[in-house]
């Protein structure tokens, strides 16, 4: 089974009416999954995970329950850099807690680790190579490798990325940094059972400014763009050997 | 005296039925009697018998038909036209709500008084009362639900009842929302239409919210009874947006399709307009349109809103939160909410008085009264021992209120009783402890018994008002200040400049700085500004803390940091020049307060090295005699700094303006256009003009010269000889008030008018005008179907166009408006000669437009050679359109009645609906209107300007007018008046600029074609 994880039900609405055979499933007497086929391969989809509290404890359950062998996270993020603009999408080749100091706990624990796992979970290589060919064969080209940040105080971003810019921090390494909710607790679970994981994301604008209304109309042709891109992933996955992470 | 004697209709009904019974055993009797007679009896008695037997039947029937006949009068009287008359009377007049009921004006029956005496008691309970719904009781509202939470409801049902749900809500603020999508009604899905049902309810938890689908079926329309603020409803709609998109299956895949929102919002739109509201709302391409048309209501007779006075001051409360004091018609507004509350409330007068400081007196600014009963008089004192007297018993929120006579503190008796008034609300505005100024809300013919929440609203309003009184002063306290403080350290030639210290920006320069330095300005870094470094100074006083040396424009100046104050965050460099030869006491001139000859030659010296272009005014003042000896030197300074000022103040903060020799002076700028320094000149000619000494007139007669730099000359030295000996030339001449173009050595009048009247006059006579053409579309085919014709001339110096209509009012001011009549005729028949009549016939071009005035329409001979043409080209009736403006029709209003025109159409011009309405155009002949581009050019930013135009076309419409849209410059204008149901014209450079002969014919048959081909598809 792939699963494929938005927060609004914009994020995943693309996903949901290309399923065939799609029914409708409660998780946890909470979650609302719709489970189906694309390109015949087994997959589920599921809304309103907010927080990588959520997702990470979440994702626990499902991937255990359902013999999930790989997730997709979709939806918006915010940009640090000011060179990705509004509309642009963003695949995630690692994500870090940037909401997490826990170095004081154990001895070498760095800035966004959690002691007993590593800073970064990566995200697979082929799989983001699968995904950027399927972009290119959409037609897309404003996409681009991130580093995906987890943060669940989007107003005060701004802030956090300045933290985490100084001198030599992964924010720093990689000038594309972007921040999101959800990723870094799926990349957690993913972990934990070692299967990949990929994040491809709309910017919706840059970290800690207010969003217009007018911008959201971009980020949804966008939506369709990843959903196509998506698709092709998955077909070109179905015909290829399960990935392991 | 004898009492009337009291019957009852019990009683009368009792007797009728007694009466009833009588009868009906007389006729008994009377038929036993002859039945008696008839079978038992016979002979004499048998006869007797039936004979009194058949008598008395006979009468009885005759009495019963008596009494029927009687009996029905008074039912009729008693029943009909007195009970039920009078009960229905009163029953309707509750009905509407009306508490107040009148007696059955029959006192005679026992059971009429005892209903009276109800009626009596219900106008005793209810005298003062009005009846209102429960508070969000919507439940007699004749809804179609289709839900048992009774909140979707049906279209039909959300619609016919949106002016009741509003009345009986009874809150602030209602919206009504429109969620549609950009879809048809089948690819909404049933789950889709659940989901974003969900979402919505979800999203906006209001009581009493109510969802219907729209007309279409591809959207939602939502009632929101109450909502808090404006924004806060969008931010919630906003939230809704990532939820309630929907997928629709296109050949070319899936797309994501998000909604659009349209809200209408009461009182912003009236109840009855709220649907219309909304679509018009509907056309902008917002992804969220709030349309705000108008924030007035009118005051209702409703006795429903007479309830609302809390409401209206809220209202007129919030307009004063949108006063800011650079608002030039912020005065204008707080005399609008003073008028509003005045006539709302009813009171006898109402406004305020400022404190004047110099004469030390409350000086009434601003006084109203619809009866024209000011208690207090405008621009007169108000006591001021008064004022002292409301100071010690006001009340701590600074308000003063008596509701009655009796309720007044004695030491105040003395003004109010002297005033006449018999009730009112001061409010003190108070600064530093001290009252600057009073707002008064006074009755002189009643008592003002108002309850809290009515009084702590118009303190409340006070408030702003005195609030924005005060910014105000303060401001202009503040600019006297600064310009006080600059003047000073002009006569002491200080160079001072002031900065931030975190960024180096200026915030302050003195005058003397400016004039060796111009490109010192607000804003800019003051190393860069100074001395063109991108960095700062390495020896930066701010920084080293000690004094700096550095040459500024050639001279050697030490900065030091100067005026410390701990409250105040800049810092104050001061620059002492080092040289011992040179000092800055000559850079201005002590008189005149503007910089010296020496600043001048020393800015010309720069400039020519340099080797910089630019462009100087001179301007001579031929008047110096006749000014001192009118006002004296003292007078004639005073006059000239006058005229500077008058020149920063109405025309650029920043022209620098130099002593050139005795009363000359000079205006140094950058190189101009011809038109730039014309337009400048004629400025300063109308400033010279109305310039002042006190109240004494003292206008400046002025020669102006231009000249260029540094044209030929190398050296400033040699520039300014030749400058000086071509004005020495020129001024033997002894013509004032003219300018002087050196470059093209051409003189004009400095004066526009003067200008204008001796070019147009001269333009006229030698036929050196033409004719453009506006071509006019239709709002739905947008094919041309007529043209303006615009007459055009050019400044002879400039080649630039002529404001034709300025042209027009000088020529008619000075009598010779048979100029432009005949220009026009002369015009048309070169027109005609060129193209006829059948000619523009085909080409679909239905009338031609022209400018005229009453002046014109009135004039003979324009009429005549008007209606000769016509004949001679068999111009058909209504092919030629006067257009005149509507201020115009206004000034003429009757003696547009006596005019007639049989073969062409009136149309009014430049149309607002702020002078006279569509149905008294129509009275006087008038059959359309050009709505004026002022409004057209702000509807895509002004909702106000979008629901005038559309309340134009509407009314227009129903009274069979047409409208032409002026002024469509941009698509959105053109797509937010597009109608596909109701016609009209627009007119604009988005369709088509004015255009030459030439090109206009080009155009028609262009256009023409393009209507035949529609035709065809």
């Amino acid at each position: 089974m792939i699963l494929i994880v938005g927060s609004n039900h914009d994020d995943v609405i693309y996903f949901q009416s290309a399923l065939k055979d799609a029914k409708e499933e409660i998780i946890l007497n909470k979650y609302r999954a719709s489970i189906g086929t694309i390109l015949n391969q087994n997959v589920m989809v599921l809304q309103d995970v907010y927080t990588s509290y959520v997702s990470s404890a979440l994702l626990t359950h499902i991937i255990e329950k359902y013999f999930v062998l790989m997730v997709f996270v979709v939806g918006t993020c915010f940009a640090q850099n000011k060179a990705l603009k509004v509309g642009d999408i963003a695949i995630s080749e690692m994500a870090t807690f940037g909401d997490v100091d826990q170095i004081k706990m154990l001895k070498g624990t760095n800035l966004g680790q959690i002691p007993g796992y590593p800073q970064l979970f990566y995200s697979h290589k082929e799989l983001i190579r699968n995904m950027e060919e399927a972009l290119n064969s959409v037609g897309a080209n404003n996409y681009m490798r991130c580093t995906f940040m987890n943060s669940s105080y989007y107003r005060r971003d701004e802030q956090l990325i300045e933290e985490l810019s100084m001198e030599d921090n992964i924010a720093n390494r990689n000038k594309n940094t972007v921040l999101d909710g959800v990723t870094t607790g799926v990349a957690l679970a993913a972990h934990l059972f070692d299967i990949p994981f990929i994040s491809v994301k709309v910017i919706e604008g840059q970290a800690g400014q207010r969003t217009s209304i007018d911008s959201y109309m971009t980020i949804l042709e966008e939506y369709s763009v990843v959903g196509k891109a998506v698709t092709v992933c998955i077909g070109e996955i179905s015909r290829n050997d399960v990935l392991r992470g | 005296m004898k009492q009337k004697q009291q019957s009852s209709l019990r009683t009368y009904i009792s007797k009728s039925y007694l009466a009833l019974i009588i009868i009906a055993a007389v006729m008994i009797i009377s038929l036993g009697l002859f039945l008696v007679g008839f079978i038992v009896l016979d002979g004499t008695l048998q006869l007797v018998f039936e004979i009194v037997g058949g008598s008395l039947l006979l009468l009885s029937l005759i009495g019963v038909f008596v009494l029927f006949i009687l009996s029905s009068e008074k039912q009729y009287n008693l029943f009909y036209n007195t009970l039920y008359k009078g009960s229905m009377k009163n029953l309707e007049a509750i009905k509407d709500r009306n508490l107040e009921v009148d007696q059955i004006p029959d006192e005679s029956v026992k059971e009429f008084q005892e209903i009276n005496e109800i009626f009596n008691d219900i106008n005793d309970q209810y005298k003062g009362k009005i009846i209102t719904s429960k508070e969000g009781d919507i439940e007699n509202i004749p809804l179609e639900y289709f839900d048992d939470e009774k909140v979707l409801v049906s279209y039909d049902s959300l619609m016919n009842n949106i002016v009741d749900l509003i009345i009986v809500t009874k809150s602030f603020r209602n919206a009504l929302v429109e969620i549609y999508y950009d879809l048809q009604a089948e690819d909404i899905s049933e789950n889709d239409e659940k989901r974003i049902l969900n979402k919505i309810k979800e999203g906006l938890q209001y009581k009493n919210l109510l969802i219907s689908k729209n007309k279409k079926q591809n959207g939602f329309i939502i009632y929101v009874p109450v909502f808090d603020s404006v924004s806060q409803l969008q931010e919630e709609i906003e939230g809704l947006f990532r939820h309630i998109s929907i997928i629709k299956r296109t050949n070319e895949g899936r797309k994501i399709v998000a909604p659009k929102v349209a809200i209408v919002i009461y009182p912003y739109s009236s109840p009855e307009n709220m649907v219309n509201d909304l679509a018009i709302a509907k056309r902008s391409d917002k992804t969220i349109n709030v349309f705000l048309p108008s924030k007035e209501n009118k005051a209702n007779n409703s006795p429903l809103f007479e309830n609302l006075n809390v409401n209206e001051l809220a209202k007129i409360s919030e307009r004063l939160d949108l006063l800011d004091i650079d608002d030039v018609d912020g005065q204008k507004e707080i005399n609008r909410a003073l008028n509003d509350i005045c006539n709302y409330f009813s009171f006898t007068s109402v406004g305020y008085a400022k404190l004047n400081k110099v004469k030390k007196q409350f000086l009434c600014e601003y006084s109203y009264s619809p009866e024209e009963k000011h208690l207090v008089l405008q621009e007169k004192p108000i006591s001021a021992k008064f004022i002292n007297k409301l100071v010690e018993v006001k009340d701590s929120d600074q308000s003063y209120y008596f509701s009655n006579r009796q309720h007044l503190n004695d030491s105040l008796a003395a003004f109010i009783d002297s005033h006449e008034i018999k009730s009112g609300l001061f409010y003190l505005v108070m600064k530093d402890g001290i009252a600057v100024g009073v707002i008064y809300y006074l009755n002189n013919d009643k008592e003002m018994e108002y309850d809290c929440s009515i009084k702590q609203g118009l303190i409340n309003i006070s408030n702003k008002i005195g609030n924005y009184i005060k910014s105000i002063d303060d401001q202009h306290i503040a600019n006297i200040n600064a310009k006080r403080f600059q003047e000073v350290l002009k006569l002491n030639n200080d160079i001072l400049y002031s900065v931030n210290p975190d960024d180096y920006s200026l915030f302050f320069v003195s005058a003397a700085l400016q004039s060796i330095c111009p490109s010192a300005q607000i804003g800019e870094k003051c190393h860069k500004a100074l001395y063109g470094s991108d960095t700062p100074c390495k020896a930066c006083p701010l920084v080293t803390k000690k004094h700096m040396v550095e040459i500024l424009k050639r001279r050697k100046f030490e900065t030091s940091v100067v005026l410390h104050n701990s409250e105040d965050k800049a810092e104050h460099l001061y620059l002492k020049p080092m040289e011992k030869n040179k000092n800055t006491s000559d850079l201005f001139s002590p008189d005149f307060l503007i910089n010296s000859y020496y600043s001048f030659c020393s800015y010309l010296e720069d400039e020519f090295a340099l080797e910089h272009e630019g462009e100087i005014l001179f301007l001579n003042i031929d008047n110096v005699p006749q000014l001192i000896k009118s006002l004296g030197n003292d007078g004639y300074i005073k006059a000239i700094r006058n005229f500077f000022d008058a020149i920063r103040e109405e025309i650029d903060m920043n022209l620098t303006l130099y002593l050139y020799k005795n009363d000359n002076f000079a205006l140094l700028f950058p190189s101009s256009s011809k038109e730039d320094v014309i337009s400048l000149t004629e400025s300063l000619y109308s400033l010279a003009k109305q310039n002042m000494v006190g109240s004494k007139q003292a206008a400046l007669n002025i020669s102006y010269y231009d000249f260029k730099y540094p044209e030929s000359s190398k050296e400033y030295k040699l520039w300014i000889n030749h400058a000086e000996k071509v004005m020495t030339g020129l001024r033997r001449g002894k013509k004032t008030d003219l300018i002087y173009f050196n470059e093209d050595k051409y003189t004009r009048s400095a004066s526009r008018e003067e200008f204008m009247l001796q070019n147009v006059l001269e333009a006229f006579k030698r036929k050196k005008y033409f004719m453009e053409y506006q071509p006019i579309v239709g709002n739905r085919d947008r094919v041309i179907h007529g043209a303006e014709l615009l007459l055009r001339l050019n400044d002879p110096f400039t080649n630039a166009p002529l404001n034709i209509g300025e042209a027009i009012n000088i020529v008619t001011k000075h009598n010779r408006i048979d100029l432009v009549a005949e220009a026009m005729t002369d015009c048309l028949e070169k027109l005609f000669q060129v193209a006829d009549l059948p000619f523009f016939q085909s080409m679909g071009l239905e009338h031609l437009s022209v400018n005229v005035d009453y002046q014109t329409l009135s004039d003979k001979s324009f009429i005549e050679s008007f209606d000769s043409l016509t004949k001679k080209h068999n111009v058909p009736k209504g092919f030629i359109c006067f257009e005149v403006p509507e201020s115009d029709i206004m000034d003429h209003y009757d003696e547009f009645r006596d005019l007639h025109f049989e073969n062409e159409v009136l149309v009014c011009d430049q149309y607002h609906g702020e002078l006279l309405r569509l149905d008294q155009l129509q009275a006087i002949g008038f059959k359309e209107v050009k709505m004026s581009r002022d409004v057209i050019l702000n509807i895509i930013n002004d909702d106000v300007a979008l629901q005038r135009a559309n309340d134009v076309w509407k009314f227009a419409n129903e009274i069979g007018m047409f409208v032409t849209f002026v002024g469509v410059e941009k698509r959105q204008q053109a797509d937010l008046l597009h109608d596909d149901v109701r016609d009209s014209n627009f007119q604009g450079r988005f369709f088509y600029s004015p255009m030459s002969e030439e090109k206009f014919f080009k155009t028609l048959r262009e256009s023409s074609i393009k209507s035949i081909a529609d035709l065809d598809n």
